[in-house]
């Protein structure tokens, strides 16, 4: 592999800069246009949210964000170089832990995996891999195997993957689907703390509003079909929020309605 | 794919506590009331394990003694006394090893020619579907229809042999290895390209883990196949070992004998699944089909 | 055009086998690989209609009654034991052995009884292919959903409208999966036994004509012998997407 290695040392990118630009992305699947159009940028230290109505596509974006999947036609770029191949300053957490996990791993091997391809020795890969687990607070649970912990747990183990990598960006793709609500919330302060603390770049796809609303600096609202941008909102729910305080402010619930309706006037046609 | 009509998963109930590996022992190693008690309902499975061989063998006896089937049928007895009787031979032994070691020999040929060349076959849309109908035809034709070729060919004689279980056990073997790479997670793919796992990372840690469950089936049912045609091919061919002995015996009308050989066949097919089983066990104590089982 | 690509795909590889074969062993003086050329017009001869009558007609006969035994025998047997449990667990052992016995080092013991005739061919093929069946179908009893079974509770199923719309249909994945698998054994004992019992049978005919050095008729008989696996299992595979549809499409 040449292309630079995941932990090296980059300038690090300014906050408000753009980091990742999306321009006029399509994607076809023969004679099904899934996504029209869609051009954004995404700002270095930013959390942005992708939400949208169920088939619209949102997976697809991702995919042609990381560079798993290439756009029919626009281009996606991270920090002016075009992505093809997932980029080395880019991780991805899947919405499906249960198969994102490789259960003949244990906990700390799947998180050390990426870095065993690097030039790091392995106490460096050994330490990483673990301040990444305490980071999400698995510390003590190392040398257990995915399949002995829980659906929550799992998730965490995935997101620790995704920072020992140390990337600029991480995509994650409707994280928080497939876990109960009390462990969502959980995850979702966890990923607000890991963010601020790191100081990473997020989007983050999913159909939930409220989750879209409490976690974002923006959000990008899709809809219609193909699918297109609607909206891209400013939520500026400042840095400190709290799953019952931020949730119930005039403000989030002004902004939780706004999002609501321009996703139900794309997916329910006028009925007047 | 997954409901692929060639691929054969494991059956599930085949589980010996064998089979447990050492990493995966690690979670509870202290004995508890729960282990405790299990202790004691395997004991007991075991009790009537062993009652219910005992029953056959009754039954057997009986029927060996009974007025309807005359004498034709020698009883267990007999046919332990005599078992021991060819223990002492050498000509048992040396059947018994000629057979294992041209059953081995056949089977570790498929293995190299099987494994990788489903796997590459596997990994290519385009060689998949060119080879499906030859795969398909020569997976479905018996193959012990050429034996009477290859005797000509070959004479009974252990390369007689041999190209008739590589002839047809190799197939099992490529078409499980071929399933085996198409069933690989594709989000574990993405995984790999997204984390930039070095292909000899990937190889080790998402390559072979994947496919093993369904290669060690293949194994299993080659392993299977190969015997099924060593035996056949010794005792209608006439090459050396189990076979042949079993048609000796047979001619001299040493029933007892027939049996005692019958039995060694069956006790070396037994042992040999039992030996895929625990290696198959040993390698995927992780597989959820497998962890399941031990509870 | 797409369907027209995949079916080229398909068929190059056997056409080019097939052309290798006739081209290669056109001018063979070989005793043993006569040219394919002569092996056809000798297969016409042969098997239309006369080796059809005489010998296709009685092993397709006895492949199939025996599969149908090991059928019946298999998902009978299999379905009680994996209702049984403890039976089951107890008699494990027993059936492990008997599944892993050779089905031909059983041949001596069959003819000791049944002689050499039609019963003990019939016999052996049931014997054999009973074994894959009946494992599988206890497996499959086995992994039904416990919740469907509470289903069936609830609405006061009873055991054989359980057994008719829970069990069997859960369980016919596996028993389709061992059945191929038996069949595969089930060809295999057919030209065994047809190759050491009396007269008849197209296993009987191929190694017939190896003991005369009729070279070209053993080539005939092996060709009949593919064409009849294959064809079989052509058959079981149609009858399995049939009856597996909503599997299959389950699991698409």
């Amino acid at each position: 592999m040449n292309q630079p290695a995941a932990n090296q040392e980059l300038p690090a990118p300014q906050p408000g800069q753009t980091l990742l630009s999306v321009r006029n992305v399509s994607k076809k699947y023969g004679p099904n246009e899934i996504l029209g159009d869609i051009s954004v940028d995404v700002r270095a230290g930013e959390f942005l949210c992708i939400v949208g109505p169920s088939g619209a596509g949102k997976t697809t974006l991702l995919q042609c964000l990381s560079g798993l999947l290439a756009p029919t036609s626009g281009s996606v770029s991270l920090r002016g170089v075009e992505v093809s191949e997932p980029p080395a300053e880019m991780a991805i957490v899947f919405q499906d832990y249960s198969r994102s996990l490789m259960p003949w791993l244990s906990v700390l091997d799947n998180v050390a995996l990426p870095l065993r391809s690097t030039k790091m020795a392995k106490a460096e890969i050994k330490k990483k891999s673990t301040a990444a687990l305490e980071e999400v607070g698995l510390a003590g649970h190392l040398d257990k195997y995915p399949w002995q912990l829980s659906g929550g747990m799992q998730q965490r183990v995935a997101i620790a993957r995704a920072l020992a990598f140390e990337p600029a960006i991480v995509l994650m793709d409707e994280p928080f689907a497939s876990v109960d609500a009390q462990t969502r919330s959980d995850l979702e302060d966890l990923t607000l703390k890991v963010k601020q603390h790191l100081g990473i770049t997020i989007v983050l796809v999913t159909h939930d509003i409220d989750e879209a609303v409490y976690l974002s600096d923006r959000v990008l609202v899709l809809g219609g079909r193909p699918t297109e941008v609607v909206d891209l909102i400013e939520t500026h729910l400042g840095e400190d929020r709290d799953q019952i305080t931020t949730k119930s402010t005039p403000q989030f619930a002004e902004l939780r309605a706004r999002v609501y309706q321009e996703i139900r006037r794309q997916t329910v046609p006028a009925q007047s | 794919m997954s409901t692929s009509p060639n691929a054969v998963a494991p059956p599930r109930s085949e589980v010996p506590e064998a089979g447990l590996g050492a990493k995966g022992r690690r979670i509870s190693d202290r004995p508890s009331p729960v282990q405790s008690s299990r202790q004691h309902r395997r004991t007991r499975t075991v009790l009537w394990q062993l009652f219910a061989i005992l029953a056959v063998l009754l039954i057997w006896q009986m029927a060996a003694v009974s007025p309807l089937v005359g004498d034709a049928l020698p009883g267990p007895l007999q046919v332990a006394t005599a078992m021991v009787g060819l223990w002492g031979t050498t000509s048992y032994w040396t059947a018994v090893l000629t057979t294992v070691k041209v059953w081995a020999t056949g089977l570790a040929i498929c293995t190299v020619v099987g494994i990788p060349l489903g796997l590459l076959i596997g990994i290519s849309l385009n060689a998949t579907r060119s080879t499906r109908w030859v795969i398909d035809f020569f997976r479905t034709i018996p193959t012990i229809a050429l034996l009477p070729l290859v005797l000509l060919l070959f004479g009974p004689s252990m390369n007689m042999e041999i190209t008739l279980i590589v002839l047809s056990a190799v197939w099992p073997l490529l078409i499980q290895s071929m399933y085996a790479v198409k069933q690989v997670e594709p989000v574990l793919k993405w995984v790999a390209r997204v984390f930039r796992v070095s292909r000899r990372d990937r190889i080790r840690f998402l390559w072979a883990p994947s496919v093993t469950l369904l290669v060690t089936t293949g194994m299993r049912l080659a392993a299977t196949i190969a015997l099924l045609m060593t035996v056949s091919a010794e005792y209608i061919g006439g090459a050396a070992g189990l076979g042949k002995q079993l048609a000796a015996s047979e001619q001299t009308f040493n029933r007892p004998e027939v049996i005692a050989y019958a039995i060694t066949a069956g006790i070396l097919g037994l042992g040999i699944n039992m030996v895929i089983v625990f290696v198959q066990h040993r390698l995927l104590w992780w597989h959820p089909m497998i962890r399941g089982a031990r509870a | 055009m797409k369907a027209l690509k995949n079916i080229l795909w398909e068929l190059w590889l056997p056409i080019v086998l097939v052309g290798l074969w006739l081209v290669l062993s056109a001018g063979s003086k070989t005793f043993y690989f006569p040219p394919l050329a002569r092996i056809m017009d000798k297969f016409v001869h042969v098997w239309f209609f006369d080796g059809i009558l005489k010998d296709l007609t009685p092993s397709l006969g006895r492949i199939l009654l025996g599969f149908i035994l090991a059928l019946v025998v298999g998902v009978a047997g299999g379905t009680l034991l994996g209702l049984l449990r403890r039976t089951e667990e107890a008699l494990r052992p027993v059936l492990e052995f008997l599944r892993s016995t050779p089905g031909v080092a059983l041949l001596p013991i069959a003819t000791l009884f049944l002689g050499v005739g039609q019963e003990m061919k019939v016999f052996m093929i049931a014997l054999a292919c009973t074994w894959p069946i009946l494992l599988n179908t206890i497996d499959g009893v086995r992994s039904v959903e416990p919740v469907l079974l509470q289903v069936a509770r609830s609405y006061r199923m009873t055991m054989w409208e359980r057994i008719r719309f829970i069990y069997i249909p859960n369980a016919s994945p596996q028993i389709f999966a061992g059945g191929r698998l038996s069949l595969a054994i089930a060809a295999v004992v057919m030209v065994v036994t047809e190759m050491i019992g009396s007269p008849g049978g197209v296993g009987y005919f191929v190694l017939n004509a190896q003991r005369n050095f009729d070279i070209l008729s053993m080539w005939t008989g092996i060709i009949m012998l593919g064409l009849l696996g294959y064809l079989l299992n052509l058959a079981f595979r149609l009858a399995e997407n049939r009856i597996l549809r909503w599997h299959h499409i389950k699991n698409a």
